[in-house]
């Protein structure tokens, strides 16, 4: 996180949580606009395998749009699992996509033949992000900041019924 | 004497412009997602069920019906993920398309078939063969247990989850 900012950054939940959010959309951005984690593009086409079965057909998918989505349970299910002075990590919000997720990062669901890692941003990306809560964190570090945003009072709060009602967590990318 | 110090929070301005937002915007765009959602894992021949946390397929088709739709196909336009042996609520297509959604006054979202006259179904061996409403067939399939608009536990969380996105990326916008 320092490495990020250049500077300590200070203990606000509030702050993590917001940039982890920005985060995780700029990740389902990525990955809908066929990105991978280092900004190429995912590996095209689907196969046709996949390509003729109905679930694909009834999706109305096309081959060639490669974007991690058919229902789109997987990309719904990423977000801030959880964050400390060090780090923010991402995760997904249960098992099944966990492992769905997994499959094809590590290039399991092809049997090695090639992966499409979709989760992650390139460092250009995390930084641009980054850049824009600056003034927050030299705010804070100043002991000028405002009282806590709704915005950060409300992603706290979800954060904590998240991890209440959800046993899995999730594994980070 | 003891003065108590009134801190007043106003959060009145985000609130109302959050509430706009929500109706106006996202309820509509949230509203067609579950309609496109439930439309097509149907055809995928999911069927959907509240409140249930797995999925099944739809029951299969009798006999009967099998060699009925494979006869009815030789004179109708069939939708392109017809097959007379698939258990999927598809013949011509007309009714999984009828699905649609509405905001409601109140802020809620219906999803709902669009019920309209059908495009009669040609019966060469049927002469009195009567033309159905998307309701009507609606109606006989759930009676013979073939439900499909239903928002089951995978969906309820995708949508929450949309939802989540949503507000916290246009309260940012609120608060820059």
């Amino acid at each position: 996180m320092q490495d990020l900012f250049k500077t300590t950054v200070p203990t606000d939940d509030g702050l993590r949580l917001a940039l982890g959010q920005d985060i995780v959309d700029a990740i389902v951005k990525n990955t809908e606009d066929k990105k991978d984690a280092d900004g190429g593009n995912l590996h095209s086409p689907y196969s046709n395998e996949y390509a003729d079965s109905l679930k694909f057909k009834a999706f109305g998918k096309s081959k060639s749009k490669v974007n991690m989505t058919l229902t789109g349970a997987m990309l719904d299910s990423v977000k801030v699992e959880s964050f400390n002075d060090d780090e923010i990590v991402i995760g997904f919000d249960d098992k099944l996509q966990s492992s769905k997720a997994h499959g094809h990062i590590s290039g399991a669901v092809t049997k090695g033949k090639f992966k499409r890692d979709f989760f992650g941003l390139p460092d250009s990306d995390v930084v641009s992000i980054a850049e824009e809560f600056q003034t927050q964190v030299d705010d804070l570090n100043a002991d000028e900041a405002d009282e806590p945003s709704f915005l950060e009072l409300f992603l706290l709060e979800q954060l904590r019924r998240t991890n209440q009602n959800n046993p899995f967590g999730g594994t980070s990318g | 004497m003891v003065r108590v110090a009134k801190v007043k929070f106003n959060f009145k301005k985000e609130i109302d412009a959050l509430e706009a937002l929500v109706k106006k915007k996202f309820m509509d765009s949230l509203g067609k997602f579950v309609a496109k959602q439930i439309k097509d894992l149907s055809r995928s021949g999911v069927q959907l069920k509240t409140k249930k946390d797995s999925r099944d397929a739809h029951p299969p088709l009798t006999e009967f019906t099998k060699k009925k739709r494979a006869e009815l196909a030789r004179d109708n336009n069939t939708h392109a993920l017809y097959s007379p042996n698939r258990s999927n609520l598809t013949f011509t297509g007309q009714l999984l398309n009828a699905i649609t959604h509405a905001v409601i006054k109140d802020g809620r979202v219906k999803i709902q078939v669009k019920d309209s006259i059908r495009k009669p179904i040609v019966d060469k061996a049927s002469k009195k063969r009567k033309t159905l409403t998307n309701a009507e067939v609606q109606a006989d399939l759930e009676k013979r247990g073939r439900d499909f608009l239903a928002v089951d536990d995978e969906l309820e969380k995708q949508i929450a989850n949309r939802v989540n996105r949503f507000i916290t990326r246009e309260l940012r916008k609120i608060r820059k």
